[in-house]
Order: structure tokens, then sequence, then C-alpha cells
């Protein structure tokens, strides 16, 4: 029994522009082009697509993006171990399945620069406290008054031992 | 590099371009694309202990498609957010523009982000990170027939969108 050959499905013509049909494919296309202006037609313009596309130039970020990523290797280091720890576990080819929340991991990103920048202010203010407000060289712990009160208190008490934590405490050193 | 696996520093520095284009293709602004190659990163990290030297530019082209995929199915979840096919998001003046870009080049980016993502993903890993079709297959789990389905209907529909605008 003879069979009409099955006409390939129209897509036959982007896989022969990719070179990805197979011989019979391709020349069913090489003879239909042969004969069909609307075929020639249909393949010019998936050409034409096709074309434009490559044609479009490589894009690159603002280099103070890289350079921003590249000096945040250690930020990155610490992101991946929060989403190992997280469970996501190391990713190889297939990587890419869990999903993400970048607008989360911008969010991330923006309060541990808002963290930095609020450790930075609090770390200037320590120094600026230490530096320049004058602090007292001397010191003068209340020995004697606390020792005579823990003398009084802890005559009431049969605990002797526990009655030494207050005044440990209140027997620190005051600059 | 050892036993011709790079390090995470050299995927950045040789191969960043590359993942930056194809986000970039993907997403259809810098700020997206920015987003992206920064997360693909963050998994080409965790991926490369286990990486098996081959197509590098295959695999990290799949990794950038995936987080891209991803955030498109999370933004669905919550579609407040413009999801980005959205054509007011596609022509965004960059300062960090590719001065080489051209109007042409500028209507071919818009038309591409226009797509809806099931065509436009094939027709970027196809002709923007130059797969095979068994790879883009691989890379998004369906048959190769699908790819070579959508990666057609896609170039039509570009072609269409380019002709109209041009009209």
């Amino acid at each position: 029994m003879n069979r009409e050959p099955t006409m390939p499905e129209e897509d036959v013509l982007s896989a022969y522009l990719d070179g990805e049909c197979t011989d019979a494919e391709r020349a069913w296309v090489e003879d239909e082009l042969a004969s069909s202006e609307d075929l020639r037609g249909v393949l010019a313009e998936v050409a034409a697509a096709r074309d434009a596309v490559r044609a479009l130039p490589l894009r690159d970020a603002p280099p103070e993006f890289w350079a921003r990523l590249l000096a945040s290797d250690a930020d990155l280091e610490v992101e991946v171990e929060a989403d190992t720890e997280a469970g996501a576990g190391p990713v190889p080819v297939a990587a890419a399945t869990a999903p993400v929340d970048l607008g989360e991991r911008r969010e991330r990103r923006g309060r541990g620069r808002w963290f930095a920048a609020a450790a930075g202010a609090a770390a200037a203010a320590m120094i600026a406290v230490v530096v320049l407000v004058p602090q007292p060289q001397t010191a003068t712990p209340p020995v004697g008054a606390l020792a005579a009160a823990h003398s009084v208190r802890s005559s009431l008490q049969d605990d002797a031992v526990s009655t030494l934590a207050p005044l440990a405490v209140a027997a620190g050193f005051r600059r | 590099m050892t036993d011709g696996v790079p390090t995470w520093e050299e995927v950045a520095r040789d191969k960043g371009r590359f993942m930056y284009t194809v986000a970039y293709r993907l997403a259809g602004n810098d700020e997206d694309a920015q987003d992206l190659v920064q997360e693909a990163l963050i998994r080409v990290k965790r991926g490369l202990e286990r990486y098996e030297p081959g197509s590098l530019e295959g695999w990290l082209a799949r990794i950038v498609t995936n987080v891209f995929l991803d955030e498109v199915r999370r933004r669905r979840r919550r579609p407040t957010h413009a999801l980005p096919d959205d054509p007011e998001r596609v022509l965004p003046p960059s300062p960090a523009a590719d001065e080489v870009s051209t109007q042409l080049s500028d209507d071919i980016q818009a038309a591409l982000a226009a797509l809806p993502e099931e065509f436009r993903v094939p027709v970027v890993l196809c002709d923007v990170a130059d797969q095979s079709y068994e790879q883009i297959a691989a890379s998004l789990g369906v048959p190769v027939g699908t790819v070579r389905s959508r990666l057609h209907r896609g170039r039509r529909l570009l072609r269409t969108m380019l002709s109209e605008g041009a009209a």
C-alpha cells in the first residue's frame, strides 16, 4: 500500500535554518522551496527574525555592577551558606530548580547595606565617646560599705555563699 | 582552573558578559538582568563543585534561564509586580546601554521582550545563547519537538511584531 509521505509541520523551516532537521525533512523543504513561493516567503520571514535576534549586540552590565559583585564575594559566600543551611544544598547542572525570590534577595541586600551603615555609625559613635569624652582614671569601689552591708545581710541568712553574688555585682569597678 | 573546572571568579570574569546578555534578553531591562545574574552566580558557586567539564556556556545559560523562569513564576503568584514582558518595562533609557545599541536593536529587543516567555525563552537560548534544540529541551524539561514548535512560533510572532512596528 502506497502512503503519501506526511507533510512536516511548518516548524520544520526553523529546524531547517538551524540545521536541526532530519535528512528527509531537509529534502522535503528543498523540494518544496523550489516550487512554493508561499513557503519561500515564510522561510524568509523566519530567517529575518532569526537573523535579527542573532545580530543583537552583546550586552554588559555597568562596570560598577561587576566591581560590586566581585568585591562582595564574601557576601555571596554568606548567601550561599545561608541558602545551603536553609536546605537548598549544593546544586549542580540541574541547578536552578529551587524557586527564588529576587525581590526578597534584593531586599536582603538592602537590609545588609542598612545594617552595615548602622553598625558603622554605631562604631564611630563609640569611638567618639571613648576618645573625646574625658573619663575618670581612678577606680573607687565602695568596698568597705558593701562589705559592711553584706556582712549584715549574710548574718541574717543561712546560705552565706549565695549572698556573695549581689556583692560581687555591686562591687564592680566603676571608672 | 583545575581539571577544566573554572573557578567562580573565572566564570564571573570570563563569562559574565555572556550571562548578562542572556539575562538581559530574557528580562528586558537592566535592573532585572543584574538580579538574575547575581542570583545565577550564587547558584554557580553552589554548583561548581559538581560541575562536569562540558559546555560551560550551556550550563550557565541553563542556570540563568532557570533563575528567570523562577522569577516569572514568582511574579505570577504576586501579580502586583510587573511581568518582565510588560512592554512599558522594555525600553527604559538606560545610562548603561551599550553604545553600539541602535534604534533597530532597541526595536528588536522590545519585540523580543513582548513575546510570551514560552516563546521568548527558546528564541533567546537558540539565537542568543547558541544552544542546540537538545540542550534547550533539557534546560526546559520539554521534548525537542516542543522546542522546535515554540521556537518557530516565537520567530513568526517576532517577525509580525517587527513588521507592525515598522509600519
